[in-house]
């Protein structure tokens, strides 16, 4: 191997490891520990995803989801009574790859986007089930009607961002009747379910 | 907790059209029946005002039914704007109703125009309490509720206007043609749900028609009618602006100009020599013209949503509405 090989490969090493090291992939060794820290986290849009399912015809079940998620949480799994979690879900960003039926479902059929722009969840009880999972009793508002719910939420994970920063992650899924918030469209001529299951996974990014 | 009777077909059919139609047609021929036997007793004079409330019940109640068959029953106090579509109609019917059985003589027009300010009232409290909490400041509060609520004066005069120079089914055939001509806008707002409601009016319009033809002679003006049609197209106006749907300004304008515009057709010069019946013409080509225009790019979705004829994944999402 002669000295301009050398130098071409060790660049292309160093080059690699770079962009690896760039979108995350250089490390390979998890931090990621079970363990909720009490820390207040943003939640990152970009990396949360809020999904749901109602049937369709009574025959299948459809999935949709939201694009734009916000909000944060704090939970704390030995102190329960110090956590809080806030989620906020544009309801104008709903997303189900058919931009006319996207269009119907924010309109005054189904969530009327325009008059009510967000769906939130804002906990107000917080008790533990076990060392990774919270059941929280709070406040589903959506279409602007608000409903008591209680949910349960796992802690996922936590660790240091490879980028910067420290990262965590939470589950829950909830099912409601739509109906009970006036989304009701299709439920009387059996089109469409009524009883729809909210899938919500978020990254939160340490404040 | 629905009507509904199963098949989706079978319920649009039911609570869209044919229903609606036999609500109509019932209560606008029975209330002729009643004129005819009041008729012949002692006190005739008081039956020709009550059989209006006939052709008004018909109209309500034929909403009724479209919007619970449709939509289903409500199970919660009403929240967004569409929401409130049926607690305002359910209003504006015990209004029209009201204002024609209530009083007699000179008392009759304030209660009537009373019963009708009341009708805006609820708009103002419940569809309207929306905006004027979360979108509307000062002046533009005003501006807003100040211009529903005279929109709405005026359109009562102008059909109290045109009812009492139209035989009852020439008028009733003008806000048929007006109510079926909106279906297809209503639809291309996005609500989809109102639209079909919508139909199921017209629908029962077009019982009323019938029926009133049969009994031209014997029915009074159909003003109480108006009572029923203003409210129903402010409603539908509300539901599908900007604010909630996605009615464009100059659909909104010409929707909201049309009511008023076939009343004063009649104050034009040349119009004003007509006979009636040409009259009733102009009035139908206003209505077609302005319907025509607000909805005709919104008719090849509608048909092929009903039809299921279109081919792109887009309208076959329509299409699956059934």
């Amino acid at each position: 191997m002669n000295l301009t090989t050398l130098l071409a490969t060790a660049g292309v090493v160093t080059l690699g490891g770079a962009l690896l090291s760039t979108v995350g992939l250089a490390d390979p060794t998890p931090t990621a520990a079970a363990t909720a820290d009490g820390e207040t986290y943003q939640i990152d849009s970009g990396h949360s995803g809020v999904v749901f399912k109602v049937g369709y015809m009574g025959v299948s079940t459809f999935y949709g989801r939201f694009n734009n998620v916000s909000g944060s949480y704090q939970l704390d799994y030995d102190n329960p009574s110090q956590s809080s979690i806030d989620i906020r879900i544009d309801a104008a960003s709903v997303d189900t790859a058919n931009a006319g039926r996207d269009e119907h479902l924010r309109g005054a059929d189904f969530f009327s986007a325009k008059e009510f722009p967000e769906i939130s969840f804002v906990g107000e009880q917080f008790e533990s089930v076990d060392a990774d999972t919270l059941r929280v009793t709070g406040d589903l508002t959506m279409r602007g009607v608000t409903e008591s719910i209680t949910v349960e939420i796992d802690w996922m994970g936590d660790r240091e961002d490879p980028r910067g920063g420290y990262r965590s992650g939470i589950d829950s899924s909830m099912t409601i009747n739509r109906s009970d918030f006036g989304v009701n469209y299709g439920v009387a001529t059996g089109a469409l379910g009524d009883e729809t299951t909210i899938m919500i996974g978020l990254t939160g990014t340490r404040r | 907790m629905t009507l509904s009777v199963g098949d989706p077909r079978l319920d649009a059919v039911a609570f869209g059209a044919l229903g609606p139609a036999a609500i109509g047609f019932t209560a606008t021929l029975a209330a002729y029946l009643i004129v005819r036997a009041s008729a012949r007793k002692a006190d005739p004079s008081s039956a020709p005002s009550r059989a209006g409330i006939g052709p008004a019940l018909g109209v309500g109640l034929a909403f009724v039914l479209a919007s619970l068959g449709l939509d289903g029953v409500p199970e919660r106090m009403p929240v967004g704007s569409a929401d409130w579509v049926l607690p305002v109609m359910a209003t504006a019917l015990l209004a029209a109703v009201g204002g024609e059985l209530l009083a007699k003589g000179r008392k009759a027009i304030a209660v009537r125009w009373l019963l009708r300010v009341a009708v805006i009232g609820v708009i103002v409290a419940g569809p309207l309490s929306l905006p004027i909490k979360n979108r509307w400041e000062g002046g533009e509060t005003v501006a807003w509720v100040g211009g529903i609520a005279l929109w709405m004066l005026l359109a009562f005069a102008a059909s109290d206007r045109t009812a009492s120079r139209s035989s009852p089914p020439s008028s009733v055939l003008v806000w048929h043609a007006l109510i079926g001509g909106l279906v297809p806008v209503i639809f291309g707002a996005g609500v989809t749900a109102q639209s079909q409601i919508a139909g199921g009016v017209a629908a029962g319009l077009g019982g009323v028609l019938v029926a009133a033809w049969l009994g031209r002679k014997a029915l009074p003006p159909m003003r109480a009618v108006g009572g029923v049609v203003v409210p129903y197209i402010a409603m539908l106006l509300l539901v599908s602006w900007q604010f909630v749907s996605d009615l464009a300004w100059w659909e909104f304008g010409v929707i909201a100009a049309t009511p008023l515009a076939i009343a004063l057709i009649d104050l034009v010069p040349v119009v004003r020599k007509l006979s009636a019946f040409k009259r009733f013409v102009g009035r139908m080509l206003l209505v077609i013209a302005a319907t025509a225009a607000v909805s005709g790019h919104h008719v090849p979705a509608l048909v092929g949503e009903l039809t299921g004829s279109s081919s792109s994944s887009e309208d076959a999402y329509w299409e699956s509405l059934g």
